[in-house]
């Protein structure tokens, strides 16, 4: 029997499955999209707090992982990765979800100053409001032409990274450009 | 000497204070916010005092609050560490007035410095070079866009009472200057209470020379040689080194005698730099203004110089002469800083906040580690400054320096939340890096919208990410600090052996347990032995995380009278 675990390097969906060895490993299996298989013995042991090496074909390799909810920050030879662990139930089209980054929070903070109002016309790249945090301001930026039809906090509110910050309308002419 | 000083600081700075002083046989007091109890600088600290509400305002910044504290905490002096109130003169003065000591230049001489267009009169008195621009002390929107023009643009707006690239705006041509005008006055005001802005003739492509001082009451004042740091991000220096590959004897001789008669100019005491901007066309520069305090960066000259500042700092402090003579002092070999940020460099460099889960920093000759987290990881909150630590190399030349430090970065984790990390390795290996071609425009030009290059995505990264689901629960992954290690036996010294519910019966129970929940066979990992002896016990089951698998398992339930079966 073995454990089957989903990951997403944010370009493409891995599966890695590991089976107990009856002596003193893993078996992995690595599957990418293509199809390729691979079924290598690997042994590890765990160094401290998010610390542990594995060996894999002689190689001793160190690593550090820690986690924030699906995130895996992983630091090893060298280099640092993001990557998420995705459920396998999970539908394939997790591409779906929308970048709203730009109407969103770009950083924790207290938003200093809202430039516009509901029912402002703004224009694509127009300033909408100001966000700040450890005393540095930043601007959102209207990604699109449309309408401002709710904000959703005064100013003077502390806000969390990534939140939706206000709704507009995108006007129907702002596809053309 | 003093007895007892109090650091009115937080993080690596009041950690590396608190290290130099009880070095020198002085006890220390520690201060800190409601977030920061667990903070490194509190560790270590002999004594330690709570600030309560964590807004800078109502805790690092309230002078009253912090000299009750030193009065109280029986301490002798304060040192102020770096940003916070390091430059304030009004609260040095309630230092001094208070009956304390106050471990910095003069409070008449912070003033001097500090109102950055009162310095740059008293420089042009001094017939020291200033930047070209408009000092007048007028903030009236429409006289400063005439004087805007006067100077030429790119025009850079800064506020009076600023530092650290707040308050600041660079005007690229006239209709940028309202928006950027209003932006940088209220900035200013935010940060430091104060919206006074005045304007400067913008520079591309110089270099940020600053020179570290060091006097004494004794009219003695001496420089310690140069550090470029030209590396920079929203204004901020991210990498400094030193010596500068821009200066030769003559120019920095040149430089050197400049910065101690900026500092005698002001009758500058105690540590502080000379900040210049040099234009490496004509070898012209500028004085810039004086840091009134100890610099984040102080650790590369220290490197290379072989000479404490901290201990200085506190020996001037303390009435001490200095024993430091000018041709005395030699910079030997070359050292680099390199800032280690939570930031996000694929998002203008905005700050990230949250938990650094794991840490692990390079050990090695020449290495030192300035940490503002503990090495079991730490919050990093939105209140405050989001740097992380201080990396610092020397080596005996610039290439080699820059091989240890390649090599000290590649060993660097700090996870959890986005670092700089990443970001610093690829400016390691820029070709105008490596040659020493470095300007104040450096990240601008080479890395504007930088994006992490994604490579594919190596398959031990992927096996490292699997093998971490398996044996997280191994790892003290509930973040509270404990730290447990798996070993293939038990250790015979080992106190838990002895102990009923951790004993050598219930591991292996356990570890059948976890072997069960992942499949057949034997778990590679066969036993547990908590490394971290003290405590562990009673906070571990107390913080349980609700989400750890551990919750499952027989004799490690929370509750231990409950007769949950298994």
């Amino acid at each position: 029997m073995s454990e089957v675990f989903n990951f997403d390097d944010g370009n493409q969906r891995f599966e890695v499955r590991l089976r107990r060895d009856d002596n003193d490993g893993y078996y992995v299996v690595i599957k990418d999209h293509e199809d390729n298989e691979k079924e290598i013995t690997v042994t590890a042991k765990v160094l401290g707090t998010g610390q542990f090496q594995f060996t894999l074909e002689n190689i001793i390799y160190k690593c550090s992982v820690a986690k924030d909810g699906d995130l895996r920050f992983i630091h090893l030879d060298g280099a640092d990765y993001e990557i998420r662990r995705v459920d396998e139930l999970e539908e394939e089209d997790f591409e779906e979800t929308v970048d709203e980054g730009s109407l969103s929070s770009p950083m924790p903070g207290r938003i200093v100053k809202l430039i516009v109002k509901v029912g402002d016309v703004v224009k694509k790249s127009e300033d909408l409001l100001v966000v700040e945090a450890m005393k540095m301001e930043n601007k959102l930026i209207s990604p699109f032409e449309g309408t401002v039809t709710e904000i959703f906090y005064s100013e003077g509110d502390q806000v969390e990274a990534n939140v939706p910050l206000m709704e507009i309308q995108q006007s129907e002419t702002s596809e053309e450009s | 000497m003093f007895n007892r000083i109090l650091i009115a600081n937080r993080g690596e700075i009041a950690s590396r204070i608190i290290a130099c002083a009880q070095e020198m046989g002085i006890e220390t007091v520690a201060i800190y916010s409601e977030v920061d109890e667990e903070s490194v600088h509190v560790h270590a600290a002999d004594f330690s005092y709570p600030l309560g509400n964590p807004v800078p305002a109502e805790s690092y910044l309230n002078m009253d609050k912090i000299i009750k504290i030193a009065l109280e905490s029986k301490s002798e002096a304060i040192h102020p560490g770096y940003g916070f109130l390091s430059e304030n003169a009004v609260f040095a003065r309630k230092v001094q007035e208070a009956g304390l000591i106050w471990i910095g230049p003069s409070p008449k001489a912070i003033h001097a410095v500090g109102d950055k267009i009162q310095a740059k009169k008293s420089m042009k008195a001094a017939s020291i070079p200033v930047i070209p621009g408009y000092h007048g002390g007028s903030t009236n929107k429409k006289f400063l866009k005439q004087k805007a023009r006067e100077i030429g643009y790119p025009v850079l707006i800064k506020a009076t009472a600023g530092g650290g690239g707040r308050g600041m705006r660079i005007v690229n041509s006239e209709h940028e200057f309202t928006a950027a005008y209003e932006s940088a006055r209220r900035e200013a005001k935010n940060a430091f209470g104060n919206g006074d802005v005045f304007l400067e003739k913008y520079f591309t492509h110089i270099r940020h020379i600053e020179f570290q001082i060091l006097g004494d009451h004794f009219g003695n004042i001496v420089h310690l040689n140069e550090r470029e740091c030209s590396i920079q991000r929203r204004h901020q220096k991210i990498i400094e080194e030193t010596p500068s590959t821009a200066l030769d004897e003559d120019l920095r001789k040149k430089m050197g005698d400049v910065a101690i008669a900026a500092a005698r100019a002001v009758n500058y005491t105690n540590a502080g730099s000379v900040e210049f901007v040099l234009d490496e066309k004509d070898n012209s520069f500028y004085f810039l203004e004086i840091n009134a305090r100890l610099q984040v960066e102080h650790a590369i000259t220290e490197a290379v110089t072989g000479i404490d500042l901290v201990r200085w700092q506190l020996k001037i402090a303390a009435g001490q002469e200095l024993q430091l003579k000018q041709e005395e002092i030699v910079s030997r070999g070359h050292s680099f800083e390199f800032r280690i940020y939570a930031e996000n460099p694929e998002k203008q460099f905005l700050p990230s906040s949250g938990k650094i889960r794991t840490v692990q920093v390079p050990v090695g000759v020449n290495i030192r580690n300035d940490l503002g987290i503990s090495t079991t990881g730490g919050e990093i909150s939105t209140f405050y400054d989001p740097m992380i630590a201080k990396l610092i190399v020397h080596a005996e030349t610039r290439e080699d320096a820059i091989q240890k430090m390649t090599w000290a970065l590649r060993n660097y984790a700090a996870l959890g939340i986005p670092t700089n990390i990443t970001f610093l390795r690829e400016v390691l290996t820029h070709p105008d890096f490596l040659s020493g071609n470095t300007h104040t425009d450096f990240v601008t030009e080479h890395y504007h919208k930088w994006k992490n290059g994604k490579k594919e995505t190596p398959f031990q990264v992927l096996l490292a990410a699997a093998l971490f689901e398996v044996m997280e629960p191994f790892m003290g992954s509930n973040s509270n600090g404990e730290t447990l290690t798996i070993l293939d036996g038990i250790d015979p010294h080992s106190p838990w052996q002895k102990i009923g519910t951790w004993g050598r019966e219930s591991l292996d129970v356990l570890t059948d347990r976890v072997s069960d929940t992942l499949g057949k066979g034997k778990a590679v990992i066969k036993k547990i032995i908590p490394v971290k002896s003290d405590n562990i016990k009673s906070s571990f089951i107390r913080d349980l995380d609700p989400h750890s698998p551990w919750k499952k398992i027989g004799p490690w339930e929370h509750d231990k009278k409950s007769s949950r079966k298994f």
